[in-house]
């Protein structure tokens, strides 16, 4: 019996000592790209020509950074990871707003009411839901530009109202998850239709609601497709982050290796903190939005 | 978390009021693109500063102003800082419209920004390889004559700068460019010294007078263990092309005879011999290579003397090899880039356009002094002539006091562009040193096979019938 | 006891709201989507470049599908193919090493008799890839694995004597090494959220069930082989679905992972190919919609398959389904960001 014990207990150890060197493996490869990146843009660009590949930071870190600033000052390459940020900020902030507030609405609307066209507008949304943004690309730039909204941000933001697949989620949610009972209760004590859906709906809805959320920033956050196309005229101020970064790589005029390694860490590094302080939330809530009942 | 349920109601209420702006804004389309920045770039205004640096001024009423279609500010912000300060012009009244991105994707940038009728032009910047795509279409560009030029006007200037902004349907001149993109060769002269034991530019010259001689050279350094003469493959083949004695498409056909056949083993020869080293042109490790001694040489072009090419390659002031250049006219004249300036069809300030082109061509002060200023060889031969024979320029300090526009001199005498340029340039070259580069790299076993690639390459590309390819 | 204002609120007709309701997204969708669908199966049937203007019928179609006697006809269709078939590979070399690495993964972190120090510090680092932008990881990539002996990759494997100095390992251009670093960049940035997308799914499987066979004395291969892999085979099959559709849109990485202005026809993907045909001068946008419209039909037929297979499971077991179903559902939401 002890032996079994024994035998059992050493099976879980040599099993965790398996697990945990997997684990570490992975993570270093998850990191390794991240840190190498982070300790040549501390290192002198000569230093980077020289040895390209190193693990301790070097002490050139201000001296690059203040080169990246100063490459838009100059006047030469269009980087501002500032400028980036306030729009890819605004772009994606807004877009996640509206797309979570109205696909929750929608949804709403298809669960709570009873109406006539409630089956087919639900099967229409179902049978949209697969068709990739690539598809349509052609013929929504040129749309776009019939309607003079090219170089403009509302073909990034307003589409977000329509997102199939996230009515979808919030109706599934929503049926499984919401007591109906509780719409008419609100109606006796006076409560708008809208009025409910913001006030007891949307709270109601909150773990749904977080995942969304954190799918639908991260998707607009790294949507480098639709700005692309959209903003022809590529005026500088309307940059994204991912824009920012092209232009870095497209830039063939940059040769300060230092500087490009920066710059590519200013475009991540916010980001990277934000996460980092929320990433226990973000991990636990879309692991936790897929189970709650 | 009740912050969190504020914030979202707050945002749905800004939410609901965009889409009821947005239905109204469609259909007027200024009043929704105005909406739309307002929108897009309420945060703007704190950041002026950043966005005048580059020049991007589209907020301001854009009818007035001069705008100067570019695709990096690398040009166009020095010149028009030395336009106003020599005229006394006030900046404002010039907006430098940046499409910041690779000299070959400015065209397809353009177009679309010019497919929007509202978007204003007066000046376009051209690239030589794809200027006739704008050049040759009437829609777009205006004759030069329209301003008030003449042909005669431009008796100073290279005939080849003259001959390549010409439409090549109707024969109108239609765009001139201030830079005769006449390149050499610079190699660092301490490598040449210990290697070749030459000591002066002429002696340096001996040793790359034609390609036969370049190979060669090539081989010396390498058999001593020592640098590759040239850093990049596309570096030769900027060079190659410009010796290239027909154009590249005949009565509609494109022409792929010896010439090409003969580059291509030229080529393989070098990149697998490590005569020139296996980074590729513009990559981010292509000019760091002038720091090290891998490297002797590279080609460059006019523009490539200042923090583009060469001194970015010498590590910048106080960099390595700063100051170690010597430059000479290298196997072959050519020309690399260039840009020419042509008045697009929508232009609403001819005056000051006139002005402007005026500036860097025919008036000799203005191309004088952006010379002297960016060590740039001017397309005005008089100028360019004067300046030497002043002997107040003492070079780009890269050179480390050799003067770059005696040997440009020689180079820009030597160009012949005439009839040798067709619109379809920049697809066919970029595909052909593709196809070449292919082909050392081993992706293409023989040269027949890497010809083919090269054809399917430009008949993906060319795609309106217009070039027969067999 | 019903109140008055109950028997009035019972009278009312709430149906009108449910029209306000859904009208927004209907409204968007038609101006935004729908509406640009149309005119992509309009421009798929008219003529390129100068000939915009001129209506085509199927010859955009003919060509790309069966290419043509000159030699432009020909390109293009090898050019669709050769995206198409790259397509498949890359999504194929990324979404098989991912789904094995998250289900191990999803698995050790689910397992209530294992106790792995640190789990959430692991969960978060692997998830951490997918917040970074495409196009800064293309940035990145690109740095490191820059095909000469200056790029950090290369120079580490030239220091350790992996390679020699003067035969360095073209990452960038050559066919299956950039390829190679393609698909695992895609891998490095999906893989953490196919693993808590799994990890969610494994934690709805009811706990009695793990339980029960434990007592049964099941060991770990059999608890996985018997319980978990058959109960998630739906959301296997989803994440599968919807990480091809993802795979066909592929754009961000191929579009960037490149050196100047030079195509690798070996990682252009047909995302890449509609982009460019339209982009790059003279416009295509006749051959670049009925790309469009090829790569539509495909979706949809994908899209008809992962229902069917769902339904055919549906019918063997009704009653574990329904709530599987509805966590497949929640996961739906995947397809929203195009991810993996």
């Amino acid at each position: 019996m002890n032996n079994a014990k024994d035998n059992y207990s050493r099976k879980v150890m040599t099993k965790s000592i398996v697990i945990m060197t997997v684990l570490v493996l992975v993570t270093i490869v998850v990191l390794a790209p991240i840190y190498i990146l982070f300790v040549n843009a501390t290192r002198d660009p000569q230093a980077i020509t020289n040895q390209p590949l190193s693990f301790v930071p070097g002490t050139s870190f201000f001296r690059n950074i203040k080169e990246t600033i100063n490459l838009n000052k100059i006047g030469k390459i269009t980087y501002s990871a500032w400028v980036g940020y306030r729009n890819s900020f605004f772009i994606t902030v807004s877009a996640t707003a509206l797309c979570i507030f109205f696909s929750s609405l929608t949804a709403y609307g298809l669960v709570i009411y009873d109406f006539k066209l409630a089956t087919p507008a639900y099967t229409f949304i179902l049978a949209v839901m697969m068709v990739p943004m690539q598809v349509t690309s052609v013929g929504f730039v040129q749309f776009m530009g019939k309607l003079k909204l090219t170089d403009t941000y509302w073909p990034l933001i307003i589409p977000a109202i329509a997102a199939p697949a996230i009515v979808f989620y919030m109706r599934q949610y929503m049926k499984a998850n919401f007591p109906t009972e509780i719409v008419e209760a609100a109606r006796i004590d006076g409560s708008g239709e809208l009025s409910t859906f913001v006030r007891i709906a949307i709270p109601m809805l909150k773990p749904a609601v977080g995942v969304q959320a954190i799918f639908c920033f991260i998707a607009n956050w790294n949507n480098f497709y639709t700005p692309s196309m959209i903003l022809i005229s590529r005026e500088f101020k309307q940059y994204t982050m991912p824009m920012m970064v092209e232009s870095i790589l497209s830039n063939d005029k940059l040769s300060d290796q230092g500087v490009r390694y920066c710059a590519i860490v200013l475009s991540i590094l916010p980001i990277i903190i934000i996460y980092c302080c929320l990433s226990r939330l973000i991990v636990d809530n879309v692991a936790e939005g897929g189970v709650k009942e | 978390m009740k912050n969190f349920k504020k914030t979202l109601a707050l945002l749905a209420a800004l939410a609901l009021s965009a889409t009821a702006f947005y239905g109204c804004d469609t259909g007027s389309s200024n009043a929704g693109n105005s909406a739309a920045n307002d929108g897009g770039n309420s945060a703007t205004e704190e950041s002026k500063t950043e966005d005048s640096a580059a020049g991007t001024d589209g907020e301001a009423a854009s009818g007035d102003q001069l705008t100067i279609l570019c695709w990096n500010a690398n040009d166009s912000q020095p010149m028009v800082d030395l336009f106003c300060e020599k005229t006394g012009t006030d900046p404002s009244l010039i907006n430098i419209k940046n499409f910041n991105v690779q000299g070959g994707q400015a065209s397809e940038q353009y177009t679309q920004y010019l497919a929007n009728a509202d978007n204003d032009a007066d000046i376009m910047f051209l690239e030589a390889d794809w200027c006739l795509n704008f050049i040759n279409d009437d829609a777009q560009t205006l004759p030069l004559s329209e301003l008030g030029y003449s042909e005669s006007d431009f008796s100073d200037i290279y005939d080849y700068v003259v001959e390549t902004g010409k439409s090549t349907t109707t024969g109108a001149l239609k765009g001139i460019s201030w830079q005769a993109a006449a390149g050499g060769f610079c190699y660092r002269d301490d490598l040449a010294e210990q290697y070749l034991g030459v000591k002066t530019p002429d002696e340096m010259q001996e040793k790359v007078k034609d390609w036969d001689t370049f190979l060669a050279t090539a081989k010396t350094l390498k058999d001593a263990n020592g640098p590759a003469l040239s850093a990049t493959l596309g570096g030769v083949w900027q060079v190659y092309s410009g010796s290239r004695d027909s154009a590249w498409v005949k009565d509609g056909k494109l022409l792929v005879d010896d010439y090409c056949t003969k580059y291509a083993e030229f080529a393989h020869t070098l990149y697998n011999e490590g005569y020139v080293t296996k980074v590729s042109q513009w990559s981010p490790e292509w000019t760091p290579l002038g720091q090290t001694d891998d490297v002797m040489g590279f080609f460059v072009s006019t523009w490539g003397f200042g923090d583009t090419i060469l001194t970015a390659a010498a590590g910048g002031e106080g960099g390595a090899t700063f100051g170690k250049w010597k430059c000479v006219v290298g196997p072959s004249e050519f020309y690399w880039g260039g840009t020419w300036l042509a008045p697009a069809a929508r232009i609403n300030n001819k005056e000051l356009a006139k002005q402007f082109i005026d500036f860097f061509t025919i008036n000799e002060e203005g191309a004088t002094a952006y010379a002297e200023k960016q060590g740039e060889y001017m397309s005005n031969k008089k100028v360019m002539e004067a300046i030497i024979a002043k002997g107040d320029y003492k070079g780009a300090p890269v050179l480390g006091g050799q003067n770059q526009f005696e040997v440009l001199n020689k180079v820009a005498d030597g160009i012949d562009m005439k009839g040798k340029i067709t619109p379809y340039d920049a697809v066919i070259k970029n595909e052909f040193s593709n196809a070449v580069n292919g082909y050392c790299d081993g992706t293409y076993a023989t040269v027949d096979e890497a010809m083919d690639a090269f054809k399917d390459g430009v008949a993906g590309q060319i795609t309106d019938g217009s070039v027969t390819i067999d | 006891m019903k109140s008055s204002a109950q028997n009035k609120i019972r009278s009312i007709s709430y149906a009108k709201y449910g029209y306000y309701f859904i009208l927004p997204f209907f409204i968007v969708y038609f101006i935004f989507q729908l509406v640009p669908l149309i005119n992509t199966f309009r421009l798929s049937v008219y003529g390129n470049g100068n000939f915009a203007q001129d209506y085509v019928g199927m010859s955009n179609f003919k060509i790309l599908l069966f290419g043509g006697a000159n030699r432009t006809e020909a390109a293009l269709h090898k050019d669709v193919f050769n995206d198409l078939f790259n397509t498949l590979i890359l999504w194929f070399g990324n979404f098989i090493p991912q789904l094995a690495l998250s289900l191990l993964l999803a698995v050790w972190f689910t397992d209530i008799n294992l106790k792995i120090k640190g789990k959430t510090f692991f969960k978060i680092v692997m998830y951490l890839p997918n917040i970074v932008t495409a196009a800064s990881v293309a940035a990145l990539f690109l740095m490191l694995f820059s095909k000469t002996k200056y790029g950090p990759i290369n120079s580490f494997l030239i220091d350790h004597g992996f390679i020699s100095e003067n035969d360095p390992i073209d990452f960038v251009k050559g066919k299956w090494q950039s390829r190679g670093v393609i698909m695992f960049a895609q891998t490095w940035m999906w893989f953490g959220n196919t693993m808590i997308m799994l990890m969610s799914a494994i934690m709805g499987i009811s706990k009695s069930l793990f339980e029960a066979a434990d007592i049964d004395g099941a060991n770990s291969r059999q608890v996985f082989t018997k319980i978990t892999l058959p109960l998630l085979r739906p959301m296997v099959i989803y994440t599968l679905v919807t990480s091809m559709i993802g795979g066909l849109q592929m754009w961000d990485l191929p579009y960037l992972y490149k050196n100047g202005t030079a195509w690798n026809k070996s990682t252009e993907t047909i995302a890449v190919f509609i982009y460019n045909k339209f982009h790059i001068i003279p416009q295509n946008y006749g051959y670049s919609a009925a790309a469009s419209v090829i790569l539509f039909v495909i979706t949809s037929a994908l899209g008809c398959i992962c229902f069917a297979m769902n339904t055919d499971k549906e019918d063997k077991k009704k009653k574990a389904l329904a709530k599987e179903q509805r966590k497949q559902a929640k996961l739906q939401s995947k397809s929203s960001f195009g991810g993996f």
